[in-house]
């Protein structure tokens, strides 16, 4: 049963983040995604080797819903966290949307502990795990912001070898 | 409670080994004439540190534990330039693709050549101490996970190749 939320929920966010109208590109994207999943899995491992304050299900079914959690619920979401964030010239920052995201991933959090699939071993953990989102978010805002500065100088590249050209 | 497994407590070869591995991957990558925009450079490069930190840290760690890095099965700092040195090799891996422009026939062959060479690096790794086999786990199973991660990438080339198209267009 675990299993099968899991990959539904998993699914309604794969089919959200294909509708929702895009504000960065596809590079951004792919870079957001690599971002996120090398932060995750890291941190995760370090919560659950080094400080054993984590505990991921051993077996199972179990287990390929944490995967699935891991590897497309949570990162998909925080994409969407960005995508929702970034102004364009159509769309402001939707700050609401934003904030709902966020809620929806550490309310997600709290029901897999909640249901014994992730378990958490300290209480204030489990309360504080939002703030760690908050916080990889942040970081992840930082490296995407860097990311972006790139944009500018490529289209001044191809703007200069235009000028060339003429 | 998952219990500590220590290999070695000291600054030895495996440290080395991922601190001269990532020296010289950086080198070739700052040192080779650029052949893509940075964007997509800096792409090719977490490719490799993605794939590389997904291994380590799902087949790597629990529930199974097929194999640790560095000098305990915990993460630790040591473990850190040997995670980085995947993102020149597939750097590497994505340049001399792109350089040698190969052939649709020759791509298995290409895909072979660097699942073999990753191989060999792996088992230097192990030689040296920063690999650790657990649970029945052999170099053989890292190979055909090469083969299968190194197809991924040149769809992942291809799809981005595709995508640089479009927008020169």
């Amino acid at each position: 049963m675990q299993l099968l939320i899991s990959s539904c929920i998993a699914w309604i966010t794969i089919i959200l983040i294909s509708i929702i109208p895009k504000k960065l590109s596809i590079l951004d994207f792919v870079f957001l995604y690599c971002v996120l999943l090398c932060l995750t899995s890291t941190s995760f491992t370090i919560f659950e080797l080094n400080f054993n304050i984590i505990t991921f299900p051993m077996l199972g079914v179990n287990l390929w819903a944490v995967t699935i959690y891991r590897l497309v619920t949570s990162p998909l979401l925080i994409l969407m966290i960005f995508n929702a964030l970034q102004p364009s010239e159509e769309r402001k920052t939707n700050w609401t949307l934003s904030i709902a995201i966020w809620i929806g991933l550490t309310t997600y959090d709290w029901t897999l502990d909640h249901f014994k699939i992730i378990k958490y071993q300290i209480l204030y953990v489990r309360t504080s795990i939002g703030i760690a989102y908050l916080c990889l978010i942040l970081i992840t805002w930082g490296l995407l912001k860097w990311y972006k500065r790139f944009d500018y100088t490529r289209k001044r590249s191809i703007h200069d070898s235009y000028n060339r050209l003429r | 409670m998952i219990a500590t497994i220590v290999y070695d407590n000291r600054f030895n070869a495996n440290e080395w080994f991922g601190i001269i591995g990532l020296c010289i991957g950086l080198f070739f990558m700052i040192k080779l004439p650029s052949r893509f925009p940075r964007k997509i450079a800096i792409l090719f490069f977490l490719c490799g540190l993605t794939f590389g930190t997904l291994a380590d840290h799902y087949i790597g760690t629990t529930p199974k534990s097929l194999y640790d890095t560095g000098n305990t099965s915990d993460f630790d700092l040591t473990d850190v330039p040997s995670l980085l040195m995947y993102g020149p090799f597939s750097y590497l891996f994505f340049y001399i693709y792109d350089f040698i422009k190969i052939k649709t026939n020759f791509i298995p062959i290409y895909i072979l050549f660097w699942s073999l060479a990753s191989s060999l690096f792996e088992w230097l790794g192990g030689v040296a101490g920063l690999f650790h086999y657990n649970n029945g786990y052999w170099i053989g199973i890292s190979f055909m996970i090469y083969l299968l991660v190194h197809s991924i990438w040149i769809i992942f080339y291809h799809i981005i190749y595709q995508h640089e198209k479009t927008l020169k267009v």
